[in-house]
């Protein structure tokens, strides 16, 4: 199997000398969809910015489609892996919608002709061709963040990374997003996002990892939610399903985790009930 | 100094149709020559021809009157003394036991610098209140300057309104706690302000960054930006309007260098 993103013995501080990462292992295979979690200040979004070289490693490696990022290879990387930004407002700057998608492209240094049918693909994907001619101040929250993962998605990186894409999103955009994913997904892409979402995450993803103070606290499927344990030593909570089972259930193992384990437990339960 | 229009609230009209990149190119080129203008009276025609154009454009009176106001408040000082200091003494006004030299020569200077500024004033404001900000901004980019330069207004607009928009937030959130600034100088309304402002500097600073790695991100930095996207070609009533304002531009500036003895030569 290929992996996309592998992680070794990573260590980072900032400035000031706060260890904001310690001692990090971990493997994404290609294709996967990857939920990273973890209290506020774990981790996360210091990880992520590892991912594209915007951090260098300055213990241990980190490795993108088997290229060690280094200072050598960030722009390779960049090119390989897209990070969209928890705040449309640092990411969005053009004076227009298309400046702002164009900007990846035009930073790749491809031909005219190509950065505008990538434009035009990435506004039509994300449903905000009208916008195109629109300046950034002009748009809801909502439409920032469609602009915000189309200039993303407008470089085709084959590993796309989301901090937060949740976050301030109404239940139709949230929903819109799921869609968006979900489309990524089917088009082989490797997709991590960085979430405090437990319900989003269940649902969602092929692999859990959690952070803890800077480390990898657990690392495998979603039925590491499920642990009421874990996930309370985590600083997180089990998903609304599992907490549902295991409060009518009375029990703490072999619960559901995801919306359809839940579903299709109800409907034995009813079954069970209905031949007495 | 606005930087263009919002975006248009009323309908638009011809002027405001025309190619942002000549309009730009026009006012900057009137705005050298009319400098160059002496004359009161040439000047005079110049103010009206420019105030002709704005209200054909459906520019209000109110805007133009608030921001030519505005602009000409910050010279205002210069000309008003300009009277009392340069040339000759023409006459001596007492003012309260203060004898107070008048110069004709200055006046005039001050009439004329005046006029001068106005002009120059008013063909911006024509300028700013026809075309919209990001018209404005996509012309300078397409013009022949360096990408730096066209990237440098791009962010300095980008952090003037990440600064503005930081400051909003704080304000409200310090009203909200029930914050009302009681007097313009005292101790705590200073206190507070100055906490307000390194805090905002702090945030900026730290959204800076932010914004920063999300252009990284996008590989902002691996290359120069060799080329310009946009190449809307500008349109003949374009170039017609550009050719015809600087015309009369030129008209004046010859009227006003002794061109009326050629005219007289025409006849
Ligand atoms: N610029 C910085 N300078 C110094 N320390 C920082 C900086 N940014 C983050 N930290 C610290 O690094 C640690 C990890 O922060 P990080 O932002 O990666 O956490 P996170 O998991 O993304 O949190 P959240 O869920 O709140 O987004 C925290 O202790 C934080 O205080
Ligand atoms: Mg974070």
């Amino acid at each position: 199997m290929d992996t996309a993103i592998k992680v070794s013995n990573l260590s980072y501080h900032y400035q000031d000398g706060t260890e904001a990462l310690r001692d990090i292992f971990f493997t994404v295979p290609r294709g996967k969809r990857v939920v990273l979690m973890g209290h506020n200040g774990a981790g996360k979004s210091t990880l992520l910015l590892h991912f594209n070289g915007i951090f260098l490693p300055q213990q241990g490696t980190v490795e993108v489609l088997g290229i060690p990022v280094s200072e050598e290879n960030e722009n390779r990387v960049r090119q390989l892996v897209g990070i969209v930004f928890q705040d449309p407002d640092d990411q969005v700057f053009s004076s227009n919608v298309w400046d702002d998608v164009a900007f990846g492209p035009i930073n790749m240094g491809l031909s005219k002709e190509e950065v505008k049918n990538r434009v035009a693909e990435a506004l039509q994907i994300l449903g905000i061709d009208s916008l195109r001619n629109h300046a950034p101040y002009q748009l809801s929250y909502g439409q920032k963040k469609r602009v915000a993962i189309a200039g993303v998605l407008a470089m085709a990186p084959e590993i796309i990374i989301f901090d937060e894409p949740m976050a301030f999103l109404d239940p139709r955009g949230q929903e819109s997003l799921l869609n968006i994913l979900h489309n990524f997904h089917r088009q082989g892409k490797t997709l991590i996002v960085a979430t405090h979402d437990v319900d989003f995450a269940a649902n969602w993803a092929d692999q859990v990892v959690i952070l803890k103070e800077g480390t990898v606290f657990a690392d495998g499927g979603v039925e590491l939610l499920a642990d009421a344990e874990l996930v309370a030593e985590a600083g997180l909570r089990q998903p609304v399903i599992t907490r549902l089972f295991a409060e009518v259930l009375g029990k703490e193992t072999d619960l559901p985790v995801t919306f359809d384990q839940g579903k299709e437990l109800l409907k034995a339960l009813i079954d069970k009930h209905k031949s007495f | 100094m606005p930087c263009g229009r919002e975006n248009y609230s009323k309908k638009k009209n011809f002027i405001h149709n025309l190619d942002a990149r000549v309009k730009l190119i026009t006012c900057m080129l009137s705005i050298v020559l009319l400098v160059n203008i002496y004359s009161a009276k040439v000047l005079t025609v110049a103010v009206a021809v420019i105030l002709f154009s704005l209200l054909a454009a459906r520019v209000s009176l109110k805007t133009i009157v608030g921001r030519a106001a505005i602009t000409l408040f910050f010279i205002g000082g210069i000309l008003l003394f300009l009277p009392f200091t340069h040339g000759k003494t023409t006459w001596v006004i007492s003012l309260a036991g203060i004898a107070l030299p008048v110069s004709l020569e200055g006046l005039v200077l001050a009439g004329t610098l005046a006029l001068r500024t106005l002009s120059a004033i008013l063909l911006m404001v024509f300028l700013t209140e026809t075309t919209t900000r990001a018209e404005l901004l996509s012309a300078i980019k397409q013009l022949p300057v360096p990408p730096v330069f066209s990237q440098l207004i791009d962010f300095t607009w980008r952090y003037f309104m990440v600064i503005k928009s930081e400051l909003q937030r704080m304000q409200r959130a310090q009203k909200a706690r029930g914050y009302v600034m009681k007097a313009y100088f005292n101790l705590q309304t200073l206190k507070i302000v100055s906490q307000t402002i390194g805090a905002m500097f702090m945030r900026s600073y730290s959204r800076a960054e932010r914004v920063h790695w999300a252009m990284l991100s996008r590989a902002y930095g691996a290359r120069d930006w060799t080329y310009k996207m946009h190449n809307n070609r500008a349109r003949i009533e374009d170039y017609v309007w550009g050719i015809s304002f600087l015309a009369i531009v030129l008209i004046l500036l010859m009227w006003d260098k002794g061109g009326s003895q050629w005219i007289q030569l025409l006849k």
